[in-house]
């Protein structure tokens, strides 16, 4: 999580409450004037504060009312920038870019000055008078100021909100390279439509209609997917006492939500298939999800590496009746796809275990299957870490080395899907096994 | 061109002037700052203190010092037990009532040109690193300072011309609290003085006006560096 955000204040005449968590890049808060956005800034740079609440940027807890913590604005790291610029008058565009590398520590200076002075263009304005610079110029030189001073991440206030077209397309320029060439995380308040939909990896809604102001990003998503649970998903005291039981056995929470449960389960009987292939059983509630849309002929084979996780699977599975359709084989998965010829092929398979080996998960399920299987990859969004191909994280590479082999496996037709919910923001990929004439 | 007595005059008040001046700038700054910025109970009941001796008869703040000031009063007492000094007809009496004369308009003036920063500045600062007194010292001081020192060459043109209470709180003594307007007013009380007081008033004028010249230049300054679109290096 990039900003993790949980935020009220009482603002003069009305309440602000925001909670939302954000993934890498840049998100957009979106929202007609006058609603808090800029108050939200303010206060994860520690320049106003919230009556309560919590602000984590990049885990790093900044505030935290419970536990008493107020990083004081210098130290936050927090290069902001604001919608006037807020050049220092009295200063030449050179000692303001170094007001901030001056006040930092030798440790925190990860950029050098020629270097933003290059990445901005601002290297022919370096002996001028703010007063002197054009609006763009200004808004430049406020960038470079913020890098400059150690940022670890941007807050940007309408930057583009007094620049003509052509400026704001100069900015914009210069706002995505930090985004994709820095790899800064950026909160961007904006209420124009375009210069959201041209910069923002993400989007967070501020509601204006009513003077309390509510943004809930993944409060709403799990708001609506009990919605939806409620709507679709009938009470199931064996999916429930399985979510129980993984809980109580203190398995990771990585059982499949509900609503997406049932779509595998919709996707199962959708495509007809029979005999189906899970890679990672975790608890077992994708299991039952499986096994029941198999039928009562349906085979699920699944693969577990860890052994106290296939033992509470196998209790959930005979408690929900279905130990007759399942086949759970314990050991690294590696180690036991090869011993499956015999059971293939199958017409589905779901692969749901450690992310760094999908690369082979995916190339056993191609080869246990026919023209016609379908292949589906859970978790490839990783809120939304799969678009960092710099990303230090193992996981993200398995899920992109991944998609890169499905897409470039002529056999399988593929996309993928993001999704948000009460799992937060992920998604997954979808494939289906063609008949290839041999070349 | 000018006696004894008349230079001994002009250098007293110069001295005197410079001194009220020195003194009470910092207290200047504080009650400025805190007008300007603070939000406390009593605030107006402050503002209001501060110039009163604007308003007051000079004569009356003159005679509160002496009952402040005098053997019998509170901060004479402490004075003579701490330091074993007396302002009493002393040329530092003459710089405090100088100093409380020009209090007043130095307040103003410094508040004036504090309020004129823009105090986001001084918060984009601290979102750049600056500690609270770092964002003040290395921003809206170096802003604001054209405007101070404007404020102190008022507050010491005021100092010059500072008679009634001066009069009264340590009386008129050459050489030691005779500053220029008393001289001029002593040299007015006998008979054929008319030319030496012509003399004194032409300095008097002389000063006044250059301190005011200046400090309307520094001010100006101020305003020009908020807006240089037209000095280039």
């Amino acid at each position: 999580m990039s900003f993790d955000i949980d935020i009220s204040a009482r603002l003069g005449s009305f309440d602000l409450a925001a909670q939302f968590s954000t993934g890498p890049g840049l998100t957009a808060l979106f929202g007609t004037s006058g609603i808090g956005k800029t108050s939200i800034l303010d206060m994860v740079a520690g320049i106003a504060r919230p009556d309560r609440g919590r602000i984590v940027v990049a885990d790093r807890v900044l505030f935290d009312s419970a536990a008493g913590i107020d990083v004081p604005p210098e130290a936050r790291h927090a290069g902001y920038v604001f919608q006037d610029g807020r050049l220092f008058v009295h200063r030449r565009v050179r000692a303001n870019l170094l007001y901030g590398w001056k006040r930092a520590a030798p440790t925190d200076r990860w950029i050098g000055f020629d270097e933003v002075v290059e990445l901005l263009g601002i290297g022919h304005l370096l002996d001028r008078w703010p007063a002197t610079l054009s609006g763009g110029e200004a808004q430049r030189v406020a960038i470079g100021r913020a890098l400059l001073s150690g940022a670890r991440f941007l807050l940007m206030d309408e930057p583009l909100a007094s620049l003509d077209g052509p400026r704001k397309r100069e900015i914009i320029e210069v706002i995505v390279r930090l985004r994709d060439e820095l790899k800064l995380p950026i909160l961007y308040v904006s209420h124009d439509e375009a210069e959201v939909a041209a910069l923002a990896t993400q989007r967070i809604d501020l509601d204006a209609v009513v003077p309390r102001v509510e943004v809930t990003a993944a409060a709403s998503w799990a708001a609506v997917d009990d919605y939806f649970a409620a709507q679709f998903l009938p009470l199931d005291a064996a999916l429930d006492a399985a979510l129980a039981a993984n809980a109580a056995a203190g398995l990771p929470a990585h059982d499949v939500a509900p609503n997406q449960g049932k779509l595998l389960a919709l996707l199962v009987q959708m495509s007809g298939a029979k005999r189906i292939l899970e890679i990672g059983t975790l608890g077992g509630v994708s299991t039952i999800w499986l096994a029941r849309a198999a039928g009562a002929e349906g085979t699920v084979v699944t693969l577990e590496a860890d052994a106290r996780h296939a033992e509470v699977a196998r209790a959930n599975i005979a408690a929900a009746g279905l130990v007759d359709r399942v086949d759970l084989r314990v050991g690294a998965a590696l180690d036991t796809l090869p011993m499956l010829a015999g059971a293939a092929p199958f017409d589905l398979v779901f692969i749901d275990a450690d992310k760094p080996n999908n690369p082979a998960y995916l190339r056993w399920a191609l080869q246990l299957s026919r023209p016609g299987t379908v292949i589906i990859a859970d978790n490839v969004v990783r809120d939304g870490a799969v678009i960092d191909a710099a990303s230090a994280d193992a996981r993200v590479h398995g899920v992109r080395d991944m998609l890169a082999l499905i897409a470039a496996e002529p056999r399988l037709d593929a996309t993928a899907l993001q999704t948000v919910g009460s799992k937060g923001w992920d998604g997954f990929a979808i494939a289906i096994v063609k008949a290839v004439p041999a070349a | 061109m000018l006696s004894t007595p008349e230079t001994e005059a002009l250098l007293l008040s110069l001295k005197v002037s410079l001194w009220a001046v020195a003194g009470s700038l910092p207290l200047a700054f504080a009650l400025a700052y805190a007008l300007a910025r603070g939000r406390f109970r009593g605030k107006a009941l402050v503002e209001a203190l501060v110039t009163l001796p604007l308003v007051l008869p000079p004569v009356v703040t003159g005679y509160l010092l002496l009952l402040a000031f005098g053997r019998h009063g509170p901060i004479g007492i402490w004075l003579e037990s701490w330091f074993g000094v007396s302002v009493m007809f002393r040329w530092t009496g003459a710089a405090i009532a100088a100093a409380i004369m020009a209090l007043p308009l130095m307040v103003g003036a410094i508040r004036l040109s504090l309020e004129a920063v823009d105090r986001r500045l001084e918060v984009a600062a601290r979102t750049l690193g600056a500690t609270r007194w770092g964002a003040f010292a290395s921003v809206t001081l170096p802003l604001a300072l054209p405007g101070i020192i404007a404020a102190a060459v008022l507050g010491f043109a005021r100092a010059l011309g500072e008679f009634g209470a001066t009069i009264t709180f340590v009386s008129n003594i050459p050489g030691e609290t005779q500053t220029l307007p008393i001289a001029i007013y002593s040299v007015l009380q006998q008979p054929g003085g008319e030319a030496a007081a012509a003399r004194l008033s032409v300095i008097a004028v002389a000063l006044s006006l250059g301190a005011l010249l200046v400090s309307q230049w520094l001010t100006r300054r101020t305003h020009a560096a908020r807006s240089r679109h037209d000095v280039q290096p």
